[in-house]
């Protein structure tokens, strides 16, 4: 499918944005989830992996899979009018997928979520305007603890 | 009235009654056809008469066969093979010549020879097949109801074509279809009237009524599958074509590469639009879009790239318009948009802001990201105006203040920005009057070393005293000549009439010219510069270019290589207005700059305020350990001028020394300079 053959056949970007308070009424809680039910869902769809959190009105999202399966889902994102200031923060090529068998895992700091998580979702924010690869790493190792936690 | 007589009572009106429906929808379908003939040109033309011919000369040799079958004459009937079959073809083939014939331009040839063509061989048609229908009784013909007969025909054959002319590609072929059944029908009926059978005695009539009723729905059937085929051919050939034709006026009405509307289409639908409004008073919004640094996509990824970004941004127009909006491309990187329905400037500001955000947005393609803004103007309808080229008007009035606007966004139309825009368009006329007429004067301004007192030499200020405007500052009028792309031109000049200037001054004293930003960036500069210095024969050596912090941002590469060429030949350069732009120390250390001029905002404050007394003392100690000299510049106090001298600066300029002055004062403040040394 790419014009080259090299082994970096996945794309994997990062980017931030914030919920845009005035188009979610009411319950941001609900939209939230919407969003992130509707992204797995159409991620299913397209052969894409990759994690989205919510912290502090702000998402945070890594998207992986085929490069044009990536842009076309970052055109969709970009045309969505519930969150605004959209920054691309990393856009790579990659060998493999990091976030394999996850087509959009979801994690918010909303009131059912622990101290402990809402600490790690704030250093992830943080991280993620200073060092875009490490926001990355950690966000899967989040995930790990976080599902191993909740199967428990 | 034995038409009539014999219709009545020597007919089975229910075969009549199938013949009838048969010549009628016969009628219709080859009118289709014939039509379709007139239109066509070149060997499809030939089969569509073929098709034409065919399906017609069915229907009306159906339409008299199957009447034939209806007629009652009393008597035991045969009917003939090879006659019934010559008959057919002679329909067929008559007609064929006879469209052929109608087709010519001449009306008169075309209706009395086509359409007499087409009458005569209906009646051919007929009375070959009245020979093959051979009757067991004494069978005699009235000659006037033959003539009468054929005349009738022709006449009502010639008639459909005029008619079928006339109607052109038309939709109603009601009046055509009617004439050619008439055409037929009529001479049908008084063929018979011509034709009476008397029974010979003692012949019984035969029983063959059920047989010849089977036979006319057979032969109707057939006939009927003919003209089927042949106008369902005609449909379907209609409407590949009308596809075609839809598809032809899409590219017509269709940016090729976004697959919005083009400038045609929003052009027409604004007229169409201001129409409305005139009738229902239907108000609506005109949005224009202007892309802010698409250009530079295109240079450095490539036409390509730009090419996908223009897609994505004319997909997420549509996607942050309304539904029922339109979108268009109306230029390279110009879109509009029609908000139908749209009149309060809360609304229309809600969707332009949605634009100005959406478009905002970053652009991935190919691995690759690319952040362009957009720009937005918008005026309403009524309440700007009524008509497509004011609303226009006032729209781009909007969009070119957004565009100007500091923070970039939209702008909705307001009359002082008419002014505003007015304004400066006759700003934009005079200067580029002045600039054809090199109208502008250079005023200079001396420096000093700051220990001895002694000039050093002068920087050259542009000057523009406009016949109308009087005085115009340099700061209102230099970008205005940037965004005309006259200041390649103005600097030039400056350069030119300054080198000559300077060329007369005592031989230790240099020359100072300032560069702008945009010239630095043009590749030609470093000829531009050597050109003045060998028509003025000034030396390099003597003259030193200044430039702004703003000229290095992001061009690394062209000014580099512009600034070396200009070193290389013994040019010194300048760094301008030091402290004020984006200052970066790695500036200083990466490109060739022999000396630092510090901004007058810090020296205007010395020596009171201590944060810029310990600026000025920064930049010198600066100057000092990277070998650069220390310019300041705006000195205007004694103090002013100690701090600066004690804490080694090395040249100053400002209005304690002098004002800028013209070139002749100059020159004669450094001749008694030097005298004055001789003396
Ligand atoms: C925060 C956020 C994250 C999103 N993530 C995804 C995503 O991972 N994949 C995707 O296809 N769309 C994503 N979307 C886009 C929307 O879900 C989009 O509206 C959806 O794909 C509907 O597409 P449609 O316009 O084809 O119906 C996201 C939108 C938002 C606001």
């Amino acid at each position: 499918m790419n014009a080259y053959t090299s082994d970096k056949q996945f794309s994997r970007l990062l980017y931030t944005s914030a919920l845009d308070i005035e188009c979610c009424g009411e319950k941001p809680a609900e939209t939230v989830r919407r969003i992130a039910e509707g992204a797995a869902e159409q991620n299913r769809l397209s052969d894409l992996t990759g994690s989205l959190l919510f912290v502090n009105g702000v998402f945070i999202q890594i998207l992986e899979g085929p490069q044009d399966e990536v842009e076309k889902a970052f055109e969709r994102i970009c045309c969505d009018f519930r969150h605004v200031d959209v920054r691309l923060i990393d856009l790579i090529n990659v060998s493999e997928r990091l976030f394999e068998g996850w087509n959009m895992a979801f994690l918010s700091d909303d009131e059912m979520s622990s101290l402990a998580l809402g600490d790690e979702l704030q250093e992830i924010q943080f991280l993620a305007g200073v060092n875009a690869s490490q926001a990355t790493l950690q966000m899967r190792s989040l995930l790990d603890n976080h599902s191993a936690a909740s199967k428990a | 009235m034995r038409v009539l007589t014999c219709l009545y009572h020597e007919h089975n009106l229910w075969i009549v009654a199938l013949s009838a429906l048969m010549c009628l929808v016969g009628c219709l379908a080859s009118m289709k056809l014939f039509q379709r003939t007139f239109f066509e040109s070149g060997t499809v033309r030939f089969q569509w008469c073929f098709l034409s011919a065919f399906t017609a000369g069915s229907a009306i040799w159906a339409t008299h066969f199957i009447a034939m079958l209806g007629y009652r004459p009393g008597v035991p009937v045969t009917l003939g093979g090879t006659l019934t079959v010559l008959s057919a073809l002679i329909a067929v083939g008559g007609i064929a010549l006879g469209l052929m014939v109608a087709w010519t331009r001449n009306r008169f040839i075309s209706v009395f020879t086509g359409g007499g063509i087409i009458g005569l061989s209906i009646a051919a048609m007929h009375y070959v097949g009245m020979f093959a229908y051979r009757a067991d009784g004494i069978v005699r013909w009235l000659p006037e109801y033959v003539i009468a007969s054929l005349i009738l025909t022709v006449g009502f054959s010639a008639l459909t074509i005029d008619r079928l002319r006339k109607t052109g590609d038309g939709k109603n072929i009601l009046l055509p279809a009617g004439s050619f059944a008439a055409a037929i029908v009529v001479l049908h009926f008084t063929g018979m009237a011509a034709f009476t059978v008397t029974p010979l005695p003692g012949v019984q009539a035969g029983a063959d009524s059920d047989a010849f009723l089977a036979l006319a729905a057979a032969v109707a059937m057939v006939a009927l599958f003919i003209i089927g085929a042949g106008l369902s051919t005609h449909l379907l050939e209609r409407r590949t074509k009308s596809k075609s034709d839809e598809r032809l006026r899409h590219i017509a009405l269709h940016d090729a590469l976004t697959e919005v509307a083009n400038r045609r289409a929003f052009t027409e639908a604004l007229r169409i639009e201001c129409g409305k409004l005139d009738k229902f008073g239907r108000p609506f919004a005109l949005l224009m879009i202007d892309l802010d640094s698409f250009k530079p996509i295109n240079d450095t990824l490539g036409h390509p790239a730009g090419d996908i970004v223009l897609q994505k941004v004319a997909w997420r127009l549509r996607h942050a318009v309304r539904r029922g909006d339109m979108v268009a491309r109306i230029g390279g990187d110009e879109f509009a948009v029609i908000a139908y329905g749209l009149n309060s400037e809360d609304e229309a500001a809600a969707l332009a802001a949605r634009i100005v955000e959406i478009l905002g947005r970053p652009y991935i393609m190919q691995g690759q990201v690319a952040e362009i803004g957009a720009s937005v103007g918008v005026s309403l309808a009524p309440d700007h105006g009524c008509d497509p080229g004011t609303l226009v008007q006032y729209t781009d009035i909007a969009l070119y203040t957004a565009k100007r606007a500091d923070e970039r966004g939209y702008r909705l139309f307001e009359l002082t920005m008419q002014e505003a825009t007015q304004r400066r368009r006759l700003l934009e006329v005079d200067l580029r009057r002045a600039c054809m007429r090199e109208d502008f004067q250079i005023a200079y301004q001396p420096v000093i070393d700051s220990a001895t007192g002694a000039f050093t030499g002068a920087e050259a200020l542009l000057r523009w005293t406009c016949p109308k405007r009087g005085n115009v500052q340099p700061s209102e009028f230099i970008p205005v000549a940037e965004e005309l792309g006259l200041i390649s031109r103005i600097g030039a000049m400056v350069l030119k009439k300054a080198c000559i200037d300077a060329a007369s001054w005592p031989g230790h004293l240099d020359l100072a010219v300032n560069i702008s930003p945009v010239q630095l960036l043009d590749p030609r500069l470093p000829q531009t510069v050597f050109q003045a210095l060998e028509d003025s024969g000034f030396p390099a050596a003597r003259l030193e270019l200044e430039i702004t912090e703003t000229a290095l941002l992001g061009n690394d590469e062209i000014v580099m290589r512009t600034l070396t060429e200009l070193r290389d030949f013994g040019i010194r350069i300048s760094l301008d207005d030091f402290g004020t732009g984006y200052s970066s120390l790695s500036y200083l250390h990466r490109f060739p700059i022999n000396r630092i001029k510090i901004d007058k905002s810090f020296v205007q404050q010395l020596p009171a305020d201590a944060g810029s007394a310990s600026i000025v003392r920064a930049i010198a100690q600066l100057g000092q350990s990277l070998q650069m000299k220390i310019t300041a510049e705006g000195i205007e106090t004694d103090e002013q001028m100690a701090f600066i001298a004690e804490h080694g600066c090395d040249d100053v300029q400002g209005f304690l020394i002098s004002r800028p002055i013209d070139a002749d004062k100059i020159i004669g403040l450094f001749q008694r300079e030097t005298s004055k040394a001789a003396a």
